[in-house]
């Protein structure tokens, strides 16, 4: 009879356990994004917008893809017109509000491009968050003119 | 005083007066009538005059200080490992370079990417990575002492964060800010803002002063 009661008990409380902040899909990746590689150019960057759908803030940790040797979290840091891209250990997404990996600010790096990026063309990176844990996204490649800074050039203030 | 010589004097020193004020607009104590124009950066008025410089360019010719003279330059210091900055920055001087274009101010202008980072990125890599951003794009680099040298003159700052453990992978930090050459070589403008609209904006205002 005990027994009936907690299942009965653990039955209810399932409607009314918080958003699953702690399952993968817990984070929305929209658009990922990156743009074509100029000739001769070793280096590249990808973008996205990282949306936390559940209740607790996340951190994405790393990023890695065959695309390129070394994969790496990067921002810039403008200090008196001095662009300084540092190498960063995790990135926050804090429910609520959107992290926005974008030209000019938060980006994932991608060190040693193994052939070069072609607009049109997609390369799949896996990202891997501390709650949501690791998912696969296709990033596509856009061409040169693709919308560079749609916050209105913020990183040139 | 007799009121008679009042009369006879006053003309006389406001007359005095008004030449003396004619004479100093003309004889150019006012020279800066004109307003300097408000742009999204720094004029350098007077122009600033640089020292001459040895840089390379892109098909491994000498590029000296004579290379500017009777055109403008758009000059913008970065390197080709940079994923992100240095491609926008070059993307937004290529946009300014058609709209000048469209307007007619193109004939009598260069562009210029100048490589802090000679150790990676050799002459013919600059020539590739340039022209693929616009074909008027010229690339140039030079030794670390010549690139200090005008650097500093130019008020550039970059480091190289040389501390990579297989000696390859290091950024660079550096300034972002556009520089304008003059047609006499020397420093005419910084421009901080890269929108190509508000380039072009501040590059037709410079135009049309008189020249220094």
């Amino acid at each position: 009879m005990k027994k009936t009661a907690w299942l009965l008990l653990s039955a209810l409380c399932v409607p009314f356990t918080p958003a699953l902040a702690a399952e993968p899909g817990a984070i929305q990746i929209e658009t990922p994004w990156a743009r074509e590689s100029p000739p001769a150019a070793a280096n590249g960057a990808a973008y996205m917008t990282l949306v936390n759908t559940g209740g607790e803030t996340d951190h994405l940790l790393s990023a890695s893809g065959e695309v390129a040797e070394t994969v790496e979290l990067h921002t810039h840091l403008m200090e008196n017109n001095v662009m300084k891209m540092r190498k960063v250990e995790a990135i926050e997404v804090a429910h609520g509000e959107p992290t926005v990996l974008r030209p000019g600010g938060l980006h994932i790096m991608l060190i040693g491009l193994k052939k070069p990026l072609v607009a049109g063309q997609t390369f799949p990176l896996t990202l891997r968050f501390e709650k949501a844990g690791e998912t696969s996204v296709q990033v596509t490649v856009r061409g040169k003119d693709a919308a560079a800074m749609p916050d209105g050039h913020a990183h040139h203030q | 005083m007799p009121r008679s010589k009042i009369f006879l004097f006053l003309p006389i020193g406001l007359a005095a007066f008004a030449v003396g004020l004619w004479l100093s607009f003309d004889l150019g104590l006012y020279p800066e009538r004109v307003e300097p124009p408000t742009i999204a950066g720094f004029l350098i008025t007077p122009p600033k005059v640089i020292e001459d410089f040895t840089l390379i360019d892109q098909s491994g010719q000498s590029f000296h200080q004579d290379r500017w003279r009777g055109q403008w330059t758009f000059l913008y210091f970065g390197y080709t490992f940079c994923p992100d900055v240095c491609p926008l920055t070059l993307l937004e001087l290529g946009k300014l370079q058609k709209i000048l274009e469209r307007e007619h101010l193109d004939q009598n202008t260069a562009y210029l990417f100048v490589s802090v980072d000679p150790k990676r990125d050799l002459p013919q890599r600059l020539g590739e990575y340039t022209a693929y951003f616009n074909p008027k794009f010229r690339g140039a680099t030079g030794t670390a002492e010549e690139l200090a040298k005008l650097a500093q003159q130019l008020g550039i700052y970059y480091k190289i964060l040389d501390s990579a453990a297989d000696g390859q992978n290091y950024t660079v930090d550096h300034s972002t800010a556009v520089l304008l050459i003059d047609p006499q070589a020397r420093l005419r403008a910084v421009f901080t803002q890269h929108s190509p609209d508000t380039m072009a904006a501040d590059f037709r205002k410079i135009l049309e002063l008189p020249p220094q």
